[in-house]
């Protein structure tokens, strides 16, 4: 009897799991203020045919469930793309997630006209990365026929700035980061606008002063990396 | 302190707004005829707009690989959940009582275990800013948290009246806090990372 019970209780468990795709329906419309503040939620049916405006919204508005079927769509295509380069051991998934993370930040900051489909893009700018490494390793010259790496003009800047970041301590990267107005919320209206030292300070629980100190030395410490590093040191000194 | 140092405080007291309209006007002659100091300004400037973006291109970065991650755990436990549903219905055609047991039991043990880790991460969470029904002003609202989490996982921010999802920002398993720049509409919001169960609802005026 016990054990019937047990058997008929995790069936009806098993039958009783959430369904697996939301079931929310607005694909179609969007008020105003949703653009930054809704999630549009697919049927799976509906998903198969992803207008190119609501891949646009739905990475605008950081929709998750866009952005992932935007990602699967494309994978198995970028993938092909990159084993086309077959002298390279390249990281796949590695080269797609940095040309994907590229393309939404383009997508974000305006910079992708809407001139071909977002897959054509994305193409594009994973090619390009390739481009990049096959340069990198083999020495080959460009030429014309290569494409121009427009899209990925800040993907070599952004790689060297995270491998210095990495070579900082842990607490110049808290200070910079903080002073710098934390990760990834780069304002392109106010570039450089930074958090008070009052403010690191009661965060850090530290001095004022020791917080204008603190950063002072790190800043100077990554000065030091950048002119030590001939392949970056042009970005930031130009004169 | 060494001279780069010393300008580096300058600089900051610059853009900081703190030098009085003589010591700008000597900033900017001295911006024009001292080209190192230049540089370093040129510097200074650059390296903030790229420590940004290469903090921004970090943070899409991780939110896509968790967005993947998560996808294809989805995936996984989707096809487990129909295999133990087709095992469950022949359990019922050819009853094996016993051994049918065992797999129940082992959910529960799996459940129990589960509930553990959540109750574990959660006492490790503890929000500190804003604290519950704190009054904030629009803009720069650095939210804070007691440490790192040792996960990734995201903040979630919801308007109360509409129970819209006003953002979510992905959380890398260090950080300890998330600066909102946004100029958020007045109202009531509630914040809390994914995954955890503490929320704390703060006002915006």
């Amino acid at each position: 009897m016990k054990n019937s019970t047990g058997t008929v209780s995790t069936v009806l468990f098993l039958f009783s799991l959430p369904p697996i795709v939301p079931s929310i329906d607005q694909t179609n419309t969007m008020s105003s203020n949703e653009k930054n503040m809704s999630h549009i939620f697919l049927k799976r049916d509906q998903i198969g045919e992803i207008s190119e405006d609501m891949i646009i919204k739905g990475i605008m508005g950081q929709q998750e469930s866009i952005i992932a079927r935007v990602y699967k769509d494309n994978l198995s295509r970028i993938k092909n793309l990159v084993w086309s380069f077959k002298n390279l051991q390249l990281d796949v998934e590695d080269i797609y997630q940095d040309g994907f993370t590229i393309a939404i930040m383009n997508i974000r900051k305006g910079k992708f006209r809407g001139e071909s489909s977002f897959s054509t893009y994305l193409n594009s700018i994973c090619r390009n990365i390739c481009l990049k490494k096959l340069k990198e390793r083999s020495s080959v010259e460009f030429n014309s026929e290569h494409e121009k790496i427009e899209e990925n003009e800040n993907h070599f800047i952004i790689q060297k700035v995270l491998e210095l970041r990495s070579q900082l301590d842990h607490k110049c990267r808290e200070i910079i980061d903080l002073r710098f107005t934390l990760a990834g919320k780069y304002n392109e209206t106010e570039p450089n606008k930074c958090l008070s030292f009052d403010d690191i300070a009661e965060h850090l629980s530290i001095t004022t002063e020791n917080a204008r100190q603190r950063f002072k030395r790190c800043l100077d410490g990554l000065r030091k990396l950048v002119v030590s590093s001939n392949e970056i040191k042009e970005e930031f000194y130009s004169i | 302190m060494n001279t780069e140092e010393k300008n580096i405080e300058l600089i900051e007291d610059f853009l900081d707004g703190k030098l009085s309209p003589e010591e700008v006007k000597g900033f900017n002659e001295r911006l024009e005829i001292d080209p190192s100091f230049k540089n370093l300004f040129q510097f200074r400037n650059k390296i903030q707009e790229a420590w940004n973006e290469a903090s921004e291109f970090e943070s899409t970065k991780t939110f896509i690989k968790n967005l993947h991650m998560k996808k294809t755990a989805n995936h996984t436990s989707r096809k487990l959940y129909w295999a133990i549903a087709v095992a469950a219905m022949l359990i019922l055609i050819v009853p094996l009582a016993i051994q049918f047991n065992k797999n129940s039991s082992q959910l529960q043990i799996d459940e129990v275990e589960s509930k553990a880790t959540v109750e574990f991460l959660d006492q490790k969470y503890k929000q500190v800013y804003p604290v519950q029904g704190q009054i904030v002003k629009s803009g720069n609202i650095l939210f804070t948290w007691e440490s790192a989490l040792d996960v990734k996982t995201a903040i979630v921010l919801t308007e109360m009246e509409s129970k819209e999802v006003y953002i979510i920002s992905p959380i890398t398993s260090d950080q300890k806090n998330y600066l909102l720049k946004d100029t958020m509409p007045p109202g009531k919001y509630e914040w809390k990372m994914e995954g955890f169960k503490g929320t704390k609802m703060f006002v915006v005026k």
